[in-house]
C-alpha cells in the first residue's frame, strides 16, 4: 500500500509504504541482492555476471507509478492521495566492497552522466514534479544494504525542503535581481575560511549556517539549474571535486564516513527556474567526532532548531586539511 | 539502446533497458574507454 496523508499542521505530505517493513535487511555479502548473478549462484536483482552502472525500479518502493487511492480514508481536514511516483536504485559498481569515494574519476564521471539521464527521463513524465537523487551511506544512517548504491525518488510534488529553498531563492531574486546561491557562493569565496575543496567549476564548502558539524555543500560555480545543464567540462570537474571531498571525508576519522548525500536542483513541473534553482549537492555526515554522532533530538526534531557545538570555520579547517592531504 | 558521443570532454555512454521477470525495468549503462577502477 502506497499512500500520502496530508499533515494540515505542517502543510506537508507524509508517505506510507507498509510493504517496506519486509525489505531485505543487512544480508551477508554472499547473499547481497545488488551483486551480479553468478553462474549457479542465487538470482540477484541484476541478471548478469558483471556490470558497470545499473539502474532498476526498487522492489520495495515508497512510491509507485500506478498507486491507487484507497476508499474510506482521509477527510477534508486530512486528505489522502495515492502514493504515486517512481523509486529507482542506482548501483555504482558491481564491486560489493567499494564506495563512491573509492571509484575512479572515470566511473564517477559516468555516474554523473547516469544521474543526468535519470533526471531527464523521470522528469519528462507528466506526473513527476521533482527528481530527487540521493545516497544514504552507512548503517548509522539506516541503510539496509551495504553494496555501494544510491537512490532516486521521482515525486508528484516538490518536497518541503527543496520547496522552502526555492521559495527563498525566488523571493531573493525578486528583491535583489540575482541568484541567492550565486551570492552565497561569492560570499564563501570572499571569506575563504569555510571552503574545503575547489575545482575549476565547482566549490565545496561548509556553509556559514551548517546544521551538521561536517555538512558540506558542493555548488556549481555557474548558475546551472540542474545536473542536466552541466557541460562535459563541468561534469568532469564535479567528478574530481566529489572524489577529493569524499576521500577527505574518509580521512577525517580514519574510517569510511557515513553520510546522506542529496541533490537540489530545478523541479520538473514546467515552471521557470532560471536564476532561482542552482544545482548543488549537500552532504550531511552524522558524526561530530569519531565516536559520537549528532542526533536530531528534541530541539532539532520538535522545534526545528539545530543546536551546534562546533563552528563551521573550525570544522572546515579540519576537513580542508584532510581533503588536501588525501589528494596529494 | 542509445549512445552519446561528441566533444573531446564528453564520454560515450550506452544504455540497454530490459524488463525483469516481475515487470520492473532495469537499465544497464556501459561506458567506452573507461579506465580500470582503483578499488
Amino acid at each position: 500500500m502506497n499512500q500520502l496523508r496530508w499533515d494540515p499542521t505542517l502543510r506537508e505530505w507524509v508517505a506510507y509504504a507498509t510493504h517496506r517493513q519486509d525489505r531485505t535487511f543487512l544480508p551477508p555479502a554472499e547473499y547481497c541482492p545488488l551483486c551480479p548473478t553468478k553462474p549457479d549462484g542465487f538470482p540477484t536483482e541484476v541478471p548478469r555476471e558483471s556490470y558497470e552502472i545499473v539502474v532498476f525500479e526498487n522492489r520495495f518502493p515508497s512510491f509507485t507509478p500506478d498507486a491507487a487511492l484507497q476508499d474510506g480514508e482521509g477527510s477534508p481536514l486530512t486528505p489522502v492521495a495515492p502514493g504515486r511516483g517512481v523509486c529507482e536504485v542506482v548501483l555504482y559498481t558491481d564491486d560489493h566492497d567499494a564506495t563512491l569515494a573509492a571509484l575512479g574519476e572515470e566511473r564517477i564521471r559516468g555516474l554523473i552522466e547516469v544521474w543526468a539521464d535519470r533526471y531527464g527521463e523521470l522528469g519528462s513524465q507528466e506526473f513527476v514534479e521533482y527528481v530527487f537523487i540521493f545516497e544514504n551511506k552507512g548503517e548509522e544512517i539506516g541503510v539496509t544494504l551495504n553494496h555501494p548504491h544510491g537512490q532516486i525518488y521521482a515525486y508528484t510534488f516538490i518536497p518541503p525542503r527543496p520547496k522552502k529553498e526555492l521559495e527563498a531563492a525566488r523571493e531573493y531574486h525578486g528583491e535583489q535581481g540575482s541568484c541567492l546561491h550565486c551570492d552565497i557562493l561569492s560570499q564563501e569565496h570572499e571569506d575563504g575560511r569555510r571552503i574545503v575543496a575547489k575545482g575549476e567549476h565547482f566549490t565545496a564548502f561548509i556553509p556559514f549556517y551548517a546544521h551538521f558539524p561536517y555538512e558540506v555543500h558542493l555548488y556549481s560555480r555557474r548558475c546551472a539549474p540542474s545536473i542536466q545543464d552541466l557541460s562535459p567540462e563541468e561534469q568532469w570537474d564535479l567528478a574530481r571535486v566529489l572524489k577529493r571531498l569524499l576521500m577527505g571525508y574518509d580521512a577525517l576519522f580514519g574510517f569510511s564516513l557515513p553520510y546522506m548525500m542529496v541533490m537540489h536542483q530545478a523541479p520538473t513541473d514546467g515552471e521557470e527556474y532560471e536564476g532561482v534553482a542552482h544545482f548543488h549537492i549537500e552532504f550531511y555526515p552524522p558524526n561530530r567526532t569519531a565516536e559520537k554522532l549528532k542526533y536530531l533530538a528534541g530541539s532539532e526534531t520538535g522545534a526545528g532548531v539545530y543546536v551546534m557545538d562546533v563552528l563551521p570555520e573550525a570544522s572546515a579547517e579540519e576537513l580542508r586539511e584532510k581533503v588536501e592531504g588525501a589528494g596529494s | 539502446m542509445t549512445s552519446r558521443t561528441g566533444r573531446e570532454e564528453e564520454i560515450r555512454m550506452e544504455r540497454e533497458k530490459e524488463t525483469k521477470d516481475d515487470g520492473r525495468y532495469i537499465i544497464f549503462y556501459t561506458f567506452a574507454n573507461e579506465e580500470k577502477e582503483e578499488s
